[in-house]
């Protein structure tokens, strides 16, 4: 299963984040993995068919654990620099 | 200097007496680039293990400093030393093409001219540039990745076999130099008079037992996949426009993430709506291009055909930020695909 990974600044808050995070899977496939390395943040995405809009995913900060959402399943959590502080960040993606 | 650039030099310099002055009438730039061994009896012995360069410019040096534009760049990723197991790019352009390469990624350069205030003159008053006056033009490359041997002529120039083993290129071009008087009308000095040089472009990506693109930690097969761009005119400064040269040229300038990390990663970040959503299309398409398909667009592209290709057009797609930026990379899917992005 081929993936790629890209970079997106560290300084981005978490909406534009995530803005970016749906914007490549548009591109490349489902997101598979996501964490901070030096001053960005990095995303691992597998070459595929991408998520429709309405199941694009969607990035909550959490401490602890993250926490369960209904209607949604767990994708990938990571340190994340979200304004440029590290935070948990969890990427949900919508159940069909 | 080492004998590959005394050659070079021979050789850009004795085709360029053939068509104009050098460094008044005509512009002279060439590199040459080795990775690996090499042995070289002629024209002065050489050996060579590791990696030299050798780059060079003659041009006409105007007013005020002003020189006609021109840009080179390469990269070698080498994970050992093992010659073929290297990343290699080298960028090589002039005129509207080099502007064009040094404009950030979805920009259009300026006109690529400088402005004096008059037709330069040698010592005795005479014109030395001249415009409506067609003059040749040579711009050439060679390149060897791998294992070469030249048959030596004992009884000749060459008694001994030249021996290569690695990475080696050599790109010249002789380009008439033209002006055009009224050329700078909105020259902010008040220069009227614009120099040119014609554009052109070569670029060359190579990468092998690697995925394309991965750099040093993705030996993930034994593939070999090398590309190509060679232009000039209006299609050399389009090339320079399409995102996988320009990243090519920034690699080698240290302005990627590759370069500055050694991961080959790519900056994204949020683009426009409209946009996004047409670039979810060109990679729709694309993910559906076969193998025969997919090679094309990457060899209209400038990216190394083979496996990692895709993934490479992908990128491509990913790295634009404007629709301006899309509109060539939407040209070329449709060519191959049929389908509007």
């Amino acid at each position: 299963m081929a993936t790629v990974r890209e970079m997106t600044p560290g300084s981005q808050d978490l909406a534009t984040f995530q803005t970016v995070v749906q914007q490549q899977e548009a591109i490349f496939g489902p997101l598979q993995g996501i964490g901070g390395e030096g001053m960005n943040n990095i995303m691992t995405f597998v070459i595929g068919p991408s998520p429709d809009a309405a199941r694009a995913t969607i990035l909550v900060t959490y401490t602890g654990h993250p926490p369960a959402k209904d209607g949604f399943q767990l994708v990938a959590i990571g340190t994340c620099l979200v304004s440029g502080a590290p935070v948990q960040v969890a990427a949900y993606r919508p159940t069909p | 200097m080492s004998a590959h650039g005394a050659r070079s030099i021979i050789l850009v310099s004795g085709m360029a007496v053939l068509s104009g002055c050098v460094g008044v009438d005509t512009a002279v730039m060439f590199t040459t680039d080795n990775l690996g061994v090499n042995i070289s009896p002629t024209p002065t012995p050489t050996a060579e293990i590791g990696f030299s360069r050798q780059e060079g410019v003659i041009a006409p040096a105007l007013e005020n400093g002003a020189v006609i534009p021109g840009a080179a760049s390469v990269y070698h990723s080498v994970p050992t030393f093992l010659p073929l197991a290297t990343e290699s790019g080298a960028v090589f352009a002039g005129g509207q093409a080099a502007a064009q390469l040094l404009t950030e990624p979805g920009g259009t350069a300026g006109d690529a001219k400088a402005c004096i205030s008059r037709a330069p003159t040698d010592s005795s008053g005479h014109p030395v540039i001249t415009s409506g006056k067609a003059r040749p033009m040579f711009f050439g490359t060679t390149t060897s990745i791998g294992f070469r041997i030249s048959i030596p002529n004992p009884s000749g120039d060459v008694p001994f076999p030249n021996v290569h083993l690695g990475y080696k290129r050599n790109e010249a071009a002789i380009a008439p130099v033209s002006g055009k008087p009224d050329g700078c009308a909105d020259d902010a000095a008040g220069n009227k008079y614009a120099v040119y040089v014609p554009s052109f472009l070569a670029v060359i990506r190579n990468t092998a037992g690697q995925q394309p693109g991965a750099g040093v930690q993705g030996n993930v097969n034994g593939s070999f996949n090398v590309g190509q761009v060679f232009a000039t005119g209006i299609a050399a400064t389009e090339a320079a426009r399409l995102p996988a040269i320009g990243e090519s040229f920034r690699i080698a300038a240290g302005q990627t993430a590759q370069g500055a990390t050694g991961t080959n990663l790519q900056v994204v970040t949020v683009v426009p709506k409209q946009l996004n959503d047409r670039q979810r299309r060109a990679a729709e398409v694309v993910k559906a291009l076969d193998q025969a398909k997919t090679d094309r667009l990457a060899a209209l592209l400038g990216i190394p055909q083979g496996p990692g290709a895709q993934i490479e057009i992908l990128k491509a797609i990913a790295a634009v930020t404007t629709t301006t930026q899309f509109e060539p990379l939407a040209a070329r899917i449709k060519a191959v695909s049929g389908e509007d992005v």
